[in-house]
């Protein structure tokens, strides 16, 4: 069963009721996000 | 490492009649006399305070290497398992037991017996279990043989501990009229 | 070659309740559940008392009631008996479906099951019920107690399916909670958190589902899920309608709490079903329902398991499935003890004699015959469950210890740890006593009731014993129990109005009036009835009824009393209430269909005896009245349809017969039907006689004027009374007496020969005598134990008689015992 999601950092209900793979996926948007978070600050404090 | 010997069983199993035998070997023991020698065990009950507090607390086990030590079933179970030990198991039969305790406390209890045989073959069984889960030795005495024919036993037990001994002083030390409230 | 067998998946949803379900299904918002049932069948599960949930989904899981299970409640003692902790695993005495199927070779993945820790090795996976529970902050390292997941290989992979509640977002709590997007105070309040825990719990068992169900091969999955519990214990009272107690703001925040809790399970369920195929049967249960409307408490009462009244007594069952019915066809009579036998049926396997379920054949599309076997616990086999030195009941040992104590052997253990272990043992055996009497073995639960309540002299348990004791006829103890209960309840209430007034707490729960719940009041009641002394238990019910307004039980009993003294429109409002209670009550259809026949309102009394039927077939007497209405509406085929079924469910009863004669021979004139019937009643049935017993003598006139009413005439000659005393050597002459009534006494009471109906009058000889009533008691001690006296001594004989009669009379024949006697009269 084929289904396009858009997973966001937010994440949402539908994301949790797919299950361990929602889970995964979700974690890794936040990951990302904070990671895209931490080096701005680090630009931020270059300048 | 060295070991702990440990005598258990029933209370009022012959444990303490145990403890006596030992210290005639002579193994040192280790007891605080605290509870007085009366006549439901006039050579004295050979028990230490601090066992009473086993299940909070067992660091005393760490001052009883080498020597002998009363821990009544199913007690056991709260052994430091970091130490070594070789178990001395007194059994009885559950009726005089029951009886001898009867009488110890001062009451009858006749009416719960079947309760407390229940309770006791509970503890037999945990104690058991506890000693071959964590494959500690043992060896079980039965107070009956000890007492009427002691040759079998007391060789059962001076090879378990692995000792040089005489027999006969051995035997000696076990007092006849000490085997009371036995059925007939 | 190995027969492919149907894989079952077991869902549990805890305190899920249909009459949340169903609007919301209307509403198009479970769009799965709806399918699901539409698939196959579903019904109402009934639960059992105490409804506490580790007792009940181990029922589930075993088929057996907690005196056989061994789950008692929901925590035990610690093994070193100085503490309390959860209930574990290992308590468990007997084995689970998951261990009966392990023994059979299926493989099977068990998630999260309460109680379940510490994880079963059985082959397979389980996870344990520990599993979901998180520390208030997320630490790096989120440590999974040891027994959490069998295998213990799999324990690395299974952490990281864990969601802790902080990773929990405003967007997926906003469904829950919508306000939280604009108001920041809301995400720091404490339901707010508890939201936020509940939601990644029920993510956490859904994720290692999911996880465990496509990557772990499996025969048979059990999935336990406790969120809407939570859900509902948390915010039910936000439902809506707002009552009036209800804060308004509160309200407006947590109103949507429940419903986004049954729509977040709908989407869990939806992924479920996606990752099954079409050789799974699927079964949704919950163990006990949600008060969700009128019936929700207003307090919760101040001990242990005090929330469990917000529980109601159905839970849900859908199963669907290859070899199960489709269409959405409703199953009634399911119990959570049957969950267990079905599937064991289900998969071609034995049942367990020992089990107290049933199987629901009615779910079965081609329903086979069930086989048996004495006990699973006697079969050997790797069933996974626990070494079985891990086993033990740990109230045993915890006495075991106390043995010790007294002995000197160990010390004293702390006094305030000590009674803390005393009370939830007592506790414990409450719930055990309960479940005893639940499950009708009365002197078990009494046994144990009596040394609790000796103990603690607790109201609850008395009240308790009170019950089992006007169960087991045992009516002066009962009495005089309930003398020292009004007692004790009275201190109890000064206390609790001594606290009261030190105590300001301003929330709603504690505000509310003290109310002892009258279950005193309501057990007198029914104390009363049982002595036939139904006049003076109507005012003392109808007092229970003005503080219990939803309470079935009484509606029903009043309005019973009622139909007795033909007040019938009064009655016709009480059995009213008993439907709004519970709609499919058949005895309230039942009572209103006897009160509109009796008011010659035909058409109503067919509709209310048709629905009794229905919800309850076995009703010989619906069937009976039912026949009475439609041969006053002159509907003869119809009406013999439903006397011959009347006759069926029970043989004995003659005023049936004797309507089919009347209809055979007057109005179908049916000769070969009335032959039948006329040999049917000649060989089985020789007629009625009606007994006099009790005294041996007392005013004859008086007793034959009231019989003559009836047109029986009372024989007391000489000749007759000659007869009798020689009954027990020749009773031939009884047939001369078919009609009439003779006087028995006692002594020859077991001489009577059994192919003849007795209608028996009982005469209370030390009562007759009694003129005056005492106007402050309402039941008097002694009469109680001459009461309890007579009833002994005919007691055997009446237990020999199936579907015998009897009237006991105090004050014959008094006003007050008119009414009920004339019922008894008129009694088929």
């Amino acid at each position: 069963m084929s289904k396009e999601y858009k997973i966001t950092p937010q994440g949402s209900l539908g994301l949790l009721a797919l299950g361990h793979v929602g889970i995964k996926k979700w974690r890794e948007v936040v990951e990302k996000e904070k990671l895209k978070k931490t080096n701005s600050n680090d630009d931020k404090k270059k300048k | 490492m060295s070991e702990i010997i440990v005598v258990t069983g029933i209370p009022r199993s012959g444990t303490s009649l145990m403890m006596q035998i030992l210290e005639k070997i002579p193994i040192e023991i280790m007891t605080d006399e605290v509870r007085q020698k009366d006549e439901n065990n006039p050579e004295g009950y050979y028990e230490l305070e601090a066992v009473k507090g086993i299940i909070r607390d067992n660091s005393f086990l760490r001052e009883a290497q080498d020597k002998a030590i009363k821990i009544v079933a199913p007690l056991p179970q709260f052994l430091d398992l970091s130490l070594k030990y070789k178990v001395i198991f007194m059994r009885r039969e559950m009726d005089e037991i029951l009886i001898s305790q009867e009488k110890m406390l001062n009451k009858d209890q006749s009416a719960e017996r079947e309760k407390f045989k229940t309770i006791y073959e509970l503890h037999i069984k945990k104690t058991y279990q506890f000693l071959e889960l964590n494959k500690i030795p043992f060896i079980d005495i039965h107070y009956s043989n000890l007492v009427s024919n002691p040759n079998y036993e007391l060789t059962k037990l001076i090879d378990f501990l692995n000792m040089d001994l005489d027999l006969e002083k051995l035997k000696a030390s076990i007092n006849q009229k000490y085997y009371r409230n036995r059925l007939l | 070659m190995t027969k492919k067998r149907n894989k079952v998946l077991l869902i549990g949803w805890d305190a899920a309740d249909w009459k949340v379900i169903f609007p919301l299904i209307e509403q198009g918002k479970m769009p799965t559940l709806s399918s699901l049932i539409n698939r196959g069948v579903y019904g109402r599960l009934q639960t059992l008392d105490p409804p506490l949930s580790p007792m009940l989904w181990t029922s589930i899981a075993t088929g057996m009631r907690a005196d056989k299970h061994g789950i008692g409640g929901f925590i035990e003692p610690t093994p070193n008996g100085d503490g309390l902790r959860p209930v574990t695993s290992t308590s468990r005495k007997v084995k689970a479906i998951w261990n009966i199927l392990n023994q059979e070779g299926y493989k099977s993945n068990v998630v999260a099951w309460w109680p379940s820790n510490p994880a079963e090795p059985i082959n397979g996976v389980m996870v344990s019920n520990l599993y979901q529970v998180a520390k208030k902050s997320l630490t790096e390292n989120w440590e999974m107690p040891s027994g959490t997941v069998h295998p213990e290989s799999l324990s690395e992979v299974m952490k990281e399916f864990r969601i802790h509640p902080q990773e929990i977002t405003l967007a997926m709590a906003h469904p829950f909670v919508p306000n939280i997007a604009t108001d920041l105070e809301l995400r720091k309040e404490k339901r707010t958190f508890g939201i936020l825990k509940t939601i990644a719990n029920a993510a956490t068992v859904h994720a290692a589902s999911t996880y465990l169900q496509t990557e772990h091969e499996w025969d048979f999955m059990a999935v336990y899920h406790d969120a809407i519990d939570h859900f509902s214990h948390l915010a039910m009272r936000y439902f809506p309608p707002r009552r009036p107690q209800i804060d308004e703001k509160e309200f407006n925040d947590f109103k949507d709490v429940v419903e986004a809790a049954y729509r977040f399970h709908d989407m869990m369920l939806e992924r479920t079903l996606e990752l099954i195929d079409d050789n799974t049967t699927v079964i949704l249960i919950s163990d006990h329902g949600f008060h969700s409307d009128e019936q929700r408490p207003l307090k919760i009462p101040h001990e242990p398991s005090g929330p469990a009244i917000e529980h109601s007594p159905y839970g849900i069952f859908v199963m669907a499935g290859a070899g199960i019915r489709t269409g959405g066809k409703q199953i009634a009579g399911a119990s959570v003890l049957d969950i267990s036998p079905t599937i064991l049926h289900y998969l071609d396997l034995p049942v367990g004699k020992d089990m107290d379920g049933k199987v629901l054949l009615p779910c079965f599309e081609n329903p086979k015959p069930i086989k048996f076997i004495d006990s699973w616990e006697q079969i050997e086999g790797n069933s996974g469950m626990h070494n079985e030195m891990l086993r033990e009941d740990p109230w045993a040992a915890q006495e075991a210890l106390q043995q010790l104590v007294e002995l000197g052997y160990i010390e004293e253990l702390d006094d305030d740890k000590l009674n803390q272990v005393e009370r939830a043992k007592r506790e414990n055996k409450y719930y055990i006593a309960r479940n005893l009497l639940n499950g009708k073995k009365v002197n078990e639960a009494i046994e144990m009731l009596l040394e609790i309540y000796n103990e603690s002299k607790i109201l609850r348990y008395g009240q308790r014993l009170a019950f089992a004791y006007l169960s087991k006829k045992m009516y002066r103890r009962c009495a005089d129990l309930i003398q020292e209960l009004k007692q004790i309840a009275h201190e109890d209430q000064v206390k609790f109005y001594q606290n009261k007034l030190k105590d300001k707490d301003s929330d709603v729960f504690k505000n509310i009036e003290f109310e002892e719940p009258m279950y005193l009041e309501f057990i007198e009641g029914l104390l009363l009835l049982a002595i036939n002394k139904p006049q003076d238990a109507l005012p003392i019910l109808e007092k229970v009824q003005q503080k219990n307004q939803n309470n079935l039980q009484v509606a029903l009993q009043i309005a019973q009393i009622l139909n007795q003294r033909k007040r019938y429109s009064e009655s016709e409002i009480q059995f009213n209430k008993a439907l709004e209670i519970d709609s499919k009550s058949q005895h309230a259809h039942y009572g209103l269909g006897i009160s509109y026949l009796r008011r010659g309102n035909n058409d109503m009394a067919i509709e209310h005896f048709l629905s009794a039927i229905d919800l309850d077939f076995y009703m010989p007497n619906a069937h009976f009245y039912l026949g009475q209405a439609l041969f006053k509406k002159e509907l003869y085929e119809d009406a013999t349809s439903a006397f011959e079924v009347a006759v069926r469910l029970k043989p004995g009863m003659t005023k049936a017969h004797k309507w089919l004669l009347e209809i055979y021979k007057t109005k179908l004139r049916n000769e070969e039907k009335l032959n039948f019937t006329l040999n049917f009643l000649k060989n089985n049935i020789v007629g009625e006689i009606t007994l006099i017993t009790g005294i041996d003598n007392c005013d004859w006139s008086l007793v034959e004027s009231v019989l003559l009413k009836y047109k029986i005439p009372f024989c007391f000659d000489a000749l007759t009374r000659d007869k009798v005393t020689n009954l027990h050597i020749r009773n031939t002459f009884l047939h001369d007496y078919t009609g009439k009534a003779i006087h028995v006494p006692n002594h020859l009471l077991s001489a009577l020969p059994t192919n003849f109906t007795y209608r028996v009058i009982y005469l209370n000889s030390d009562l007759m005598n009694r003129n005056t009533r005492s106007e402050n008691q309402t039941i008097h001690l002694n009469d109680l134990e001459k009461y309890e006296r007579q009833r002994e001594k005919i007691e055997t004989w009446i237990s020999s008689q199936a579907g015998l009669k009897v009237f006991y009379s105090n004050d014959f024949l008094s006003e007050i015992e008119q009414v009920d006697f004339e019922e008894f009269m008129n009694e088929n």
